[in-house]
């Protein structure tokens, strides 16, 4: 499978996934989104000044770093993890959140809007919209700013006028909708600062272009350390760090590319956050893409230990990708999230976010499988020092 | 544009829009419109109050299939979603509720009014069928521009139903006008960017609008979003074809309800006095 066959082909399609289903008056917003993104990202002085951010504000590149204490077993394949975490601001985030402000400020915007739900993509923005002078609005689902007040108290300190969102779910996607409706009202002066490649055409190819970093730098990488790894697991909230490692291999068709879902509390799946695997196709928030939806298409509340997870909507390019069978799917429970996020910290003295928890256990299964010879990359896109309340709470179960 | 050639031409079987522009035309009256989320709070309830609106003077409806994510709804639109869910609304009860009004009215045009995901996961020619049944006559998809809707416009032209355009003083022509024979019925004109239940443009700002509208397109031009009183509604009817009101009524209904059952008749001889009050101060003016 090449390249061409997963970059967004007519109006932001990949394959029959993604499109432009939003309200006609943002239309022309995303029209000239669209117009500003090419000219800049044509525009090597953009390029150049973006490189030196990602560099020197946000902390790139982050290491590539094994964790051989990690496994309970001996004698599966070797796990490196590729540590987003160790970012300034937001994890993963803050590749997607400097770009696009830098976008924003080259279109004479003066303000920004976003949602956030597991903190991060907030935490990004907040700071980076301090660094370029833009005034900085934030949504958060009452659920998930009640899990983790020190990220919103860090995107107060930062400028951020955060809003918490009653509705609906009271998570992400319900702060997804908030922060839309703003941006409908005040798009002449405000950019909408997606945190995934999610959404409307161009969001998800600019998106999934600002975070290629993180594959580009991995492959350069395991040059140096001389490996060739089987297989790249990450998981899927929104897909930005998913998208972003991914990139830079959907051309090897040797290598297994997993990303892994939120199954919630247990293997019913009563309410998870599986909707690569189990959703349907449908229309939401501005794409065709898998939707966890009912027969009626009313939107299914989602549940997952790990805010960033709990999404029903999924990235159309990653909906592409499962469908043409490039990219395969796992479901990680939250209890073995949890355990793999705490045996990580005891044992290797790295705290990683509940969200690469799941990864970390999905690729300790796939590792079992394979010979000590082999090696796989998991994708680390944030620090678990949001985590630290629900990592510290007694288990229940 | 991206809408494809229709495999058959559209043809309508009741042009029951078509019908109710040339009545009010000979009347030299514009259209009085509203909007209700079907099965809000109940079936029983909604069906009532859909024929009180007609009997006290509104044109055409358009009744809301409800959603669980109206992310171009404010405030007042979403609650009443959400009324309409625990009351077991649903794209079929939905259906179910325009066909019900129909065995009592059959020329008030139905126009459905919604998002993209409950027609998607229905498909698109199940949909068109099934509404065409059930007597609606034309479809509002709020997050479906005509740019992504080449299939949903060949099954709508398949049974006869209309693809309502919007317009916006943003947009190009080429995103509110098709030759496609499904985008039709007439086109709703959004002289304002934001949410439903947001502010109000100016009376000239909506004359330009409208303006613009006609000198793109031969349909007739109903303006909503943001009309809020009867003066406002009558300033809209003179410059346009067509006034939606939807918000603000809901806002008064919703009031009345606290201290009412809302199938009882005294909160639909409310609901009549107040589409009344609108009515009148509509067609009296000049």
């Amino acid at each position: 499978m090449g390249l061409d066959a997963h970059i967004a082909t007519q109006t932001g399609r990949f394959g029959s996934f993604g499109g432009q289903f939003v309200a006609p008056v943002l239309l022309p917003v995303l029209d000239r989104l669209e117009d500003g993104f090419h000219d800049a990202w044509a525009d090597p002085a953009f390029r150049d000044r973006l490189t030196l951010l990602l560099n020197r504000y946000v902390g790139r590149p982050t290491p590539l770093f094994d964790i051989p204490a990690f496994p309970r077993e001996a004698g599966g394949a070797q796990i490196v993890l590729k540590r987003d975490d160790l970012t300034f601001n937001g994890g993963n985030y803050a590749n997607s959140a400097v770009g696009q402000c830098l976008l924003a400020k080259r279109m004479g915007l003066e303000a920004v809007v976003c949602e956030t739900g597991s903190g991060q993509n907030g935490i990004a923005t907040a700071a980076v919209a301090a660094r370029f002078g833009m005034g900085c609005t934030i949504y958060i689902g009452a659920s998930d700013a009640a899990r983790q007040p020190t990220a919103v108290k860090k995107m107060r300190l930062f400028g951020a006028e955060v809003k918490v969102v009653d509705d609906a779910d009271q998570t992400l996607s319900a702060a997804l909708s908030a922060a839309m409706r703003h941006w409908m009202g005040t798009s002449d002066t405000t950019a909408y600062v997606a945190g995934a490649p999610i959404g409307p055409h161009p969001y998800p190819a600019m998106v999934a272009a600002f975070q290629a970093v993180i594959g580009r730098e991995t492959r350069l990488q395991l040059i140096d350390h001389g490996l060739a790894p089987s297989a790249y697991v990450s998981a899927v909230g929104g897909g930005s760090s998913t998208i972003g490692l991914f990139s830079a291999f959907w051309g090897d068709p040797q290598v297994r590319l997993i990303a892994v879902e939120g199954a919630g509390a247990n293997d019913g799946f009563a309410a998870h956050a599986a909707r690569l695997s189990r959703g349907r196709r449908g229309i939401f928030h501005g794409a065709e893409t898998l939707v966890l939806s009912d027969a009626q298409g009313q939107i299914l509340p989602t549940r997952s230990i790990a805010p960033g997870l709990s999404y029903p909507g999924s990235a159309p390019q990653l909906a592409d990708l499962v469908q043409s069978g490039r990219v395969e799917t796992m479901a990680i429970s939250d209890a073995a999230a949890k355990e793999a996020v705490l045996r990580l910290a005891q044992r290797e003295g790295i705290l990683l976010c509940l969200e690469a928890g799941h990864a970390l256990a999905a690729a300790e299964r796939l590792a079992l499988e394979m010979g000590p010879d082999q090696s796989v990359v998991v994708m680390a896109q944030s620090s678990g020092d949001k985590d630290i309340e629900t990592l510290t709470e007694e288990t229940t179960e | 544009m991206s809408a494809s050639i229709p495999c058959e031409q559209t043809t309508p079987e009741t042009q029951r829009i078509a019908a109710m522009f040339r009545r009010l035309n000979d009347a030299q009256r514009p259209a009085f419109v509203t909007y209700t989320v079907a099965g809000d709070p109940s079936f029983e309830a909604c069906l009532a109050r859909l024929h009180q609106f007609v009997a006290s003077g509104i044109d055409m409806i358009e009744i809301g299939h409800p959603f669980s994510d109206p992310i171009l709804d404010g405030a007042t639109i979403q609650q009443a979603n959400i009324r309409a869910l625990s009351a077991g609304g649903n794209l079929e009860r939905t259906l179910e509720l325009c066909a019900a009004f129909r065995t009592q009215d059959t020329t008030t045009p139905l126009i459905l009014m919604g998002y993209a995901n409950p027609l998607a996961v229905m498909g698109y020619e199940r949909f068109a069928a099934r509404a065409a049944a059930a007597g609606v006559d034309g479809l509002i998809a709020g997050d479906f521009p005509l740019r992504e809707a080449g299939p949903l416009l060949d099954a709508l032209a398949h049974h006869g139903l209309y693809l309502i355009p919007m317009a916006a003083p943003t947009l190009a022509p080429k995103d509110f006008t098709s030759e496609h024979p499904a985008v039709g019925g007439f086109l709703y004109c959004i002289p304002v960017v934001g949410p439903t239940g947001g502010p109000s443009a100016s009376i000239n700002a909506i004359a330009e609008g409208v303006a613009r509208c006609l000198a793109e397109s031969s349909l007739p031009v109903m303006v909503g979003f943001g009309v809020k009183t009867p003066a406002m509604a009558a300033d809209v009817g003179r410059v346009a074809d067509g006034v939606i009101v939807a918000t603000a009524l809901i806002d008064l209904f919703q009031q009345a309800a606290q201290d009412d059952d809302p199938a009882s008749p005294d909160f639909l001889n409310y609901v009549g006095q107040e589409i009344g009050r609108f009515r009148k101060v509509i067609d009296a003016a000049p």
